[in-house]
């Protein structure tokens, strides 16, 4: 018997706005907090909440750095991270009923 | 595990399809450089091998660092573009040093080879924003 897709979602990655700050990292080696804040269009308290519980589960790498005098903070995924997102979509694609595709095509 | 429809599912997509998007957007930037980068190099590699002047060494170094400015405070670099940019960046260098130390020895004030040897050298940046784009 086959297990339904729902068991291949995964806990971390499934909440709404987690998707969205891991959907945004996937498209990119890095990207600026402030960059990943605008695009999922939540306050910076929300997703430095969000990007903790991402970093805690080994899927988000947060390093700081400076561009000029301005500090800025730099979010990418991480292998385990980038995994765990493609476990996730073919999981969403296989409920949603629509065919799989590779990273490239999202 | 939490039950979701297949309507969820499909919104979701959605919403992971909408983010990528916004990433791609804002990594156009990488195609503008490195179409910058190959044009720089058409008209540095000709002008720095006929008329080796002080002058085009000190043009051509504004060039690179006016790209720099223009790169260094983008917000979001796009997926794969390190390994893009690193592997443009060794084929143009050997390309380059390569064909000028061939152009100084076999083809000293010859415009056509410094010509045709500038587009061989600025191919790796094309390509490189051809990939960018895609």
């Amino acid at each position: 018997m086959t297990a339904h897709p729902r068991h291949r979602l995964d806990p971390v990655i499934h909440s709404p706005i987690r998707l969205s700050i891991v959907a945004c990292l996937a498209a990119a080696d890095k990207a600026e907090f402030a960059f990943v804040r605008d695009t999922v269009e939540v306050s910076d308290s929300v997703l430095s909440r969000q990007v903790t519980l991402l970093t805690e589960a080994g899927y988000v790498q947060a390093r700081k750095g400076y561009v000029g005098k301005r500090p800025r903070t730099w979010l990418s995924l991480t292998a385990a991270g980038r995994a765990a997102y493609e476990e996730h979509l073919s999981a969403l694609r296989a409920i949603a009923g629509t065919p799989a595709r590779s990273e490239a095509d999202v | 595990m939490t039950d979701l429809s297949p309507g969820h599912a499909a919104a979701a997509l959605a919403g992971v399809d909408q983010a990528s998007a916004a990433v791609r957007q804002h990594s156009a930037w990488a195609v503008r450089a490195f179409t910058a980068y190959a044009i720089g190099t058409l008209i540095f590699f000709p002008a720095g091998g006929l008329l080796s002047a002080v002058v085009v060494n000190v043009a051509w170094a504004v060039f690179l660092l006016s790209l720099l400015a223009y790169a260094r405070p983008r917000r979001v670099v796009g997926r794969g573009f390190r390994r893009l940019y690193l592997t443009a960046a060794a084929i143009w260098t050997v390309l380059w040093v390569g064909l000028t130390v061939l152009g100084h020895a076999a083809f000293p004030g010859n415009v056509a080879y410094w010509l045709v040897a500038g587009v061989v050298v600025a191919v790796p940046m094309a390509v490189a924003a051809g990939r960018a784009r895609s």
